[in-house]
């Protein structure tokens, strides 16, 4: 089940976003920092890529048409407990922010955030647990 | 009106009827009075003359309890003696005369020879007193005062003059306690409608911070969205220099509008009970003094802080209040481009319980006519300027119930002054 970073990728990062622009062009800046992108516009689409492939990180929107953020998390968890999540969201909320780390999301981040600071955190993360994995 | 046509139905006038045509007069007076709803003191006093007036007493007096009717003091009197007794003021044991007496007793007292009367106390003001004749005035059954009646001679007064000085002493109680209890509504009315504004301000910002947040969403995506293209075009090799510095300054500007976003959201964030702590008001202008020295030096500011020291800490959002203090000396040093004075003073206004902060600037002033608009969300003067500092200062006060007032001069300087309630 878990994903696998030993296979000398930069990572498999499946982004869901409703924004077509903001998908679109966040896209383009992670594929730009060398990791492989997948995106997904809703929530369904987005439990329907996890069962079909492995991923080292999820970008989450909350908001989104459908099913919201936190139901994918809660979703998603049942069959990849240990899947990275980081939420990535418009809409900064203290009561959001708790009750998605309480479901095991790795980080809240609110937009905008600067591309170079999404890249750097990107990274970091990615090698952290491409070490927790060589281990 | 009435007293006239009285007077006329009664065909013959007897000695009788003469004495209570006086006497209708005196009360139908202080009526006339109590139903224009004058203020108490002056029917006292229009009450006081009218009766030594139609019975040419030599004076009357009333004195009031005071001290929880431990001791009375001259409220008011007849005449040229009753106004010079009152300016000079006096004041009287329940043992005193016979005023003290009636106070003391509850019970109405009269004498048609004062020297006869082995507690009479000569006033003197009334050296001719030869009878006298006191009343107590009840209110809500508690002797608040004394109605007194003096005559030069003696054996002049009656069970008539008993009689009219009882009535004229109920209405009095009458007129003063209608006008308590006017005090009284008028104080109830004044509360429920501060209450209503409160909860106004209250629904008002709760809208304002149910706005604010969608806003913040719908702005913040299109940032993202502008600031991944950005830094997309960035990456290109082919940029010329002119190119990746225009880019650079598209960028820091979407950061000032993200920044600004952030910060009205959280102005008009819901708070609650728990986001207020008690906290020293004259420590937050010290914090934000040495925020500001670097800023102050630079620009040729004197700054001078007098704190109150006897100030009470007060319940506040502190993040706020060190906001508005921070908006408000930040407005005084723009003012000042070639320098100047800056001056912060606290105040405890114990009469209204307030905490008073003072911020004087000797700069460029405002103009009278955009003083109005200050407070408004978006009017700014400044290039630069969001034309939110203030705004988001107003609405940080009222939400401490507090006020906020500005004096300006031009060309000599702005005076802000920021009240805070003690209490919440």
């Amino acid at each position: 089940m878990s994903s696998s970073l030993s296979d000398n990728r930069n990572g498999q990062i499946l982004i869901v976003e409703d924004d077509p622009n903001v998908r679109r062009s966040l896209g383009r800046v992670l594929r730009l920092a060398g990791c492989e992108i997948t995106s997904a516009c809703s929530g369904e689409q987005a439990l329907q890529y996890l069962e079909e492939a492995d991923y080292d990180l999820v970008y989450l929107d909350v908001l989104l048409p459908g099913m919201d953020g936190l139901e994918v998390l809660r979703k998603l968890r049942e069959n990849s407990p240990d899947l990275a999540v980081i939420f990535l969201t418009a809409h900064a909320s203290l009561h959001l922010a708790k009750e998605a780390l309480r479901l095991g999301a790795e980080d809240y981040l609110t937009k905008p955030i600067y591309p170079e600071v999404l890249i750097s955190k990107t990274k970091a993360f990615l090698a952290e647990k491409l070490n927790l994995r060589s281990n | 009106m009435a007293v006239n046509n009285l007077h006329r139905k009664n065909q013959i006038p007897t000695l009788e009827n003469a004495s209570a045509y006086k006497e209708m007069n005196v009360l139908y007076g202080i009526s006339q009075a109590i139903v224009r709803a004058e203020d108490f003191d002056d029917i006292l006093n229009l009450a006081l003359n009218l009766l030594r007036d139609i019975y040419s007493y030599y004076h009357v007096q009333v004195y009031w309890a005071i001290e929880g009717g431990k001791k009375l003091t001259y409220k008011d009197g007849s005449g040229e003696i009753g106004f010079s007794i009152k300016e000079k003021g006096h004041e009287i044991t329940l043992e005193h005369g016979v005023v003290g007496y009636v106070a003391n007793s509850g019970q109405a007292f009269m004498t048609n020879d004062v020297l006869n009367v082995p507690f009479y106390l000569q006033n003197q003001h009334l050296p001719e007193t030869r009878a006298e004749l006191a009343i107590p005035i009840n209110i809500r059954d508690e002797i608040s005062g004394v109605l007194d009646i003096h005559h030069k001679n003696s054996n002049q007064f009656d069970d008539r003059d008993l009689r009219l000085a009882t009535s004229v002493a109920d209405q009095l109680s009458v007129a003063y306690e209608r006008e308590a209890l006017y005090k009284e509504l008028q104080d109830a009315l004044q509360k429920e409608s501060s209450t209503r504004a409160q909860l106004i301000q209250s629904e008002k910002l709760a809208a304002m911070g149910r706005l604010v947040s969608s806003v913040a969403h719908e702005l913040n995506n299109p940032l993202q969205a502008i600031q991944n293209a950005l830094y997309l075009i960035r990456m290109e090799d082919t940029l010329s220099d002119q190119s990746e510095e225009d880019i650079q300054v598209a960028l820091s500007e979407t950061a000032r509008m993200a920044e600004l976003i952030s910060r009205l959201r959280e102005t008009y964030r819901p708070r609650g009970e728990t986001d207020f702590s008690i906290e020293s008001l004259n420590k937050i202008v010290d914090e934000t003094h040495k925020l500001l020295a670097t800023h102050l030096r630079h620009n040729n500011i004197a700054f001078g802080f007098s704190p109150d020291q006897n100030l009470p800490k007060i319940p506040m959002i502190r993040d706020q209040i060190k906001q508005v203090i921070l908006n408000l000396a930040l407005n005084a040093i723009e003012s000042m481009p070639s320098g100047g004075e800056l001056k912060i003073q606290t105040n405890f206004l114990s009469e209204n319980s307030n905490a008073q902060i003072l911020i004087f600037d000797s700069g460029t002033g405002i103009d009278p006519e955009l003083l109005p608009n200050i407070f408004e969300p978006f009017f700014t003067t400044k290039p630069k300027g969001s034309g939110l500092g203030l705004a988001i200062s107003y609405e940080i006060i009222q939400r401490h119930s507090g006020k906020i007032n500005v004096k300006s001069k031009v060309d000599s300087g702005t005076t802000v002054e920021v009240l805070l309630p003690i209490e919440r």
